[in-house]
């Protein structure tokens, strides 16, 4: 029986020293050795889901490389960079990278492109307002990755 | 932290405008009305950052009288390449500040940041540089 209360009074410290840890990450400091950047629990939902969307920007240009195979020069620097972002935010975020795929879609060439301007626009306005609202260490990789998708459009348009 | 983030862009801003002076009379035609088109939005970028920097309390980097530029200039295709370098600067200048700026200076370092990058793509393009695009833009 005492034991007992002696392990609980032990959880109740133990719980104690993370709820400060936790104040402490909240607040930015850097009490336990970790990132001194918002707690990654925090993290704006459209961070996560920029992740996601990227990792579908790669699946849908290695979709139209396999469906319009004359275009493959033109797009698989593109269809790399995003591959590569992708690979860098899940890096930044410490999550594995989502599994990348082969996204339906049409074979002929003018609604390849036409169907990859519209997936680099709504690719550049997710990556846009995840940089407004990212956290300080995100701002330059998640802008980066807006950068390149206006540059994308540039020269699919 | 934001006043010297938006510095350090106002710096590059002011570089880009006296390398467009130098790389501009080498151009003609096509590529001549881009260097006018891109000289004149970083000369209103430079104004809207400086506003900026003034509304925050900050001091103004002036402009040097002159730039050490990282393209010896030539010919049109030399002055091209300097086009290039010039845009890539300013874009790795702005990408640098968004870490150090949030709301309305972070939109517009990252308006900057994109703007730069595309006109760096526009570039190439003009000049036949491959690859036409880079993955991380303002790095290199």
């Amino acid at each position: 029986m005492h034991s007992a209360v002696s392990r609980r009074d032990l959880l109740r410290g133990v719980l104690a020293i993370a709820g400060l840890a936790g104040v402490g990450a909240a607040a930015g400091c850097d009490l336990i050795g970790g990132s001194t950047e918002t707690d990654e629990g925090e993290l704006p939902p459209e961070i996560a889901e920029l992740l996601a969307a990227t990792v579908a920007l790669g699946d849908a240009y290695d979709g139209a490389i396999a469906r319009a195979p004359s275009l493959a020069d033109r797009l698989t620097p593109m269809r790399d960079a995003h591959r590569t972002h992708a690979q860098a935010l899940a890096q930044a975020l410490a999550r594995p990278a989502p599994s990348t795929g082969t996204a339906d879609g049409p074979t002929d060439q003018a609604a390849v492109l036409a169907a990859l301007v519209e997936a680099e626009t709504q690719g550049l306005e997710a990556a846009r307002s995840a940089c407004l609202v990212a956290p300080a260490r995100l701002a330059g990789l998640i802008g980066s990755m807006a950068a390149a998708r206006a540059c994308h459009l540039e020269v699919l348009g | 932290m934001s006043v010297e983030a938006l510095s350090a862009a106002l710096a590059a801003e002011h570089a880009a405008i006296y390398g467009y002076g130098v790389a501009g009379a080498y151009l003609a035609g096509e590529a001549r009305n881009l260097a006018r088109q891109a000289e004149q939005e970083h000369r209103d970028r430079r104004d809207a950052v400086a506003l900026r920097i003034e509304a925050a309390g900050g001091q103004l980097v002036a402009a040097a009288p002159a730039y050490s530029l990282p393209v010896e200039v030539t010919d049109a295709a030399s002055a091209m390449r300097l086009a290039v370098a010039l845009e890539e600067g300013t874009a790795g200048a702005w990408r640098e500040a968004l870490g150090g700026t949030a709301d309305e200076e972070r939109r517009l370092a990252l308006d900057a940041f994109i703007a730069c990058a595309v006109m760096a793509t526009r570039w190439r393009q003009a000049a036949n540089i491959t690859p036409v695009t880079v993955t991380y833009p303002g790095a290199t």
